[in-house]
């Protein structure tokens, strides 16, 4: 089984991270498709939330400022550990 | 910007609250308890849990409010999917070997491997709302460990909410709520290489989980393990995808979804994630390339020329 962390770096095929920037009053935006908070799925239980339904986010996207330089992870995803 | 670190469910837990002040600084606090209480009533590997219980005996009456809404969650999971994210994959798991907590487990077990056989159905899975009764036939046990991860996130992120902006990582589970600081950075691991990332992506809120077969990993009989049951077999998913990252409404939602791009492969599993606006998702398969969703460009961060 071939085991990806094997793989040549050349192999991989680089996903395109192009942005959509959109110039908004002259300053730079990015356009985010932002989920819906979870504050809005209905959740009435502090202890366990209910399985969400997935409806597309209503409205317009949020532009939010786009960091000029890259920042820092807060956290990493990852399969579970 | 307070952050508490712990182990909880099985994982290394970390949470980050956007706020000051003592309230604050308790309610953090207070995490560690929160989802204690919460792993020792979902756990499988714990004999004493309200979970082990139920699948040892095949049923149990006046469950707790945490381990029926786990497992309506858990369901739901199941029916939203067509019973390919089922919680009646225990039995399967342990046959493959999983049958303890990871830190304990032998990883080159010599034991022979059954034959291969679909799972039982979710909806074989009795319950009665007004005795919060629950009963499995035999043979059928539960484990509830993806969706209460997610969910629990979810929940706990609600927990800190009064306090303010907050962010609860379950394992690389991740839930989080706007922040007037902007979007959350968050890697995603790339596993081909050591401290290796893929992407890093901007969040406002809602979940991002990551399901794989790089991690969680063992062999039986000669032949590799993973955590990730296939219910259609019982046995450990064979598709292409080899990790599988999901942005969703909720974490829940993207450990859900993510679960699935793994059990049904890059063109099914992305096909279904192109027909779902609220997800986005990016895929490392098995030979190494990585592939992104449509939607998935929207949140990475790329530099401003």
């Amino acid at each position: 089984m071939a085991d990806p962390r094997n793989a040549a770096s050349s192999a991989r095929l680089l996903v395109s991270v192009a942005a959509l920037a959109t110039t908004l009053g002259g300053s730079l935006a990015l356009a985010i498709c932002a989920p819906q908070p979870v504050e809005a799925l209905g959740v009435d239980t502090p202890l366990l939330a209910p399985l969400p339904t997935l409806e597309p986010v209503s409205g317009q996207p949020e532009p939010i400022e786009v960091p000029a330089r890259r920042p820092n992870p807060i956290a990493v995803t990852r399969s579970s550990r | 910007m307070l952050s508490v670190e712990f182990k909880t469910m099985g994982c290394q837990a970390r949470a980050f609250l956007d706020a000051t002040g003592a309230r604050a600084q308790a309610a953090l606090a207070e995490l560690p308890a929160w989802f204690a209480v919460r792993a020792g009533i979902l756990s499988r590997f714990d004999p004493d849990s309200a979970l082990s219980k139920l699948n040892a005996c095949g049923m149990a009456d006046s469950v707790d409010d945490v381990l029926w809404e786990a497992i309506d969650v858990a369901l739901r999971a199941a029916a939203s999917t067509n019973g390919l994210v089922t919680p009646t994959i225990l039995p399967a798991l342990e046959a493959a070997g999983y049958d303890r907590s990871f830190d304990a487990l032998d990883r080159d077990q010599a034991a022979s491997l059954p034959p291969e056989r679909a799972v039982p159905s979710w909806q074989a899975v009795e319950r009665e709302e007004a005795t919060r009764s629950v009963r499995l036939p035999p043979g059928l046990k539960l484990d509830l460990g993806g969706t209460a991860k997610g969910s629990c996130a979810d929940a706990a992120v609600l927990h800190l909410a009064p306090f303010g902006p907050a962010l609860v990582d379950l394992g690389g589970d991740i839930a989080l709520s706007r922040s007037s600081r902007g979007p959350w950075p968050i890697a995603v691991e790339d596993t081909r290489a050591a401290q290796g990332v893929l992407e890093l992506v901007l969040l406002c809120e809602g979940g991002i989980a990551t399901s794989g077969r790089d991690f969680r990993r063992w062999r039986r009989s000669g032949r590799d393990q993973h955590h990730v049951i296939d219910p259609a077999t019982g046995a450990p998913s064979r598709t292409d995808v080899w990790t599988a990252t999901v942005i969703a409404p909720s974490a829940l939602a993207a450990e859900i979804a993510s679960k699935r791009l793994l059990l049904e492969g890059r063109s099914q599993g992305l096909a279904w994630i192109e027909g779902k606006p609220e997800l986005a998702a990016l895929v490392v398969t098995e030979a190494g390339i990585v592939l992104g969703s449509s939607r998935f460009r929207q949140f990475a961060w790329k530099e401003v020329a």
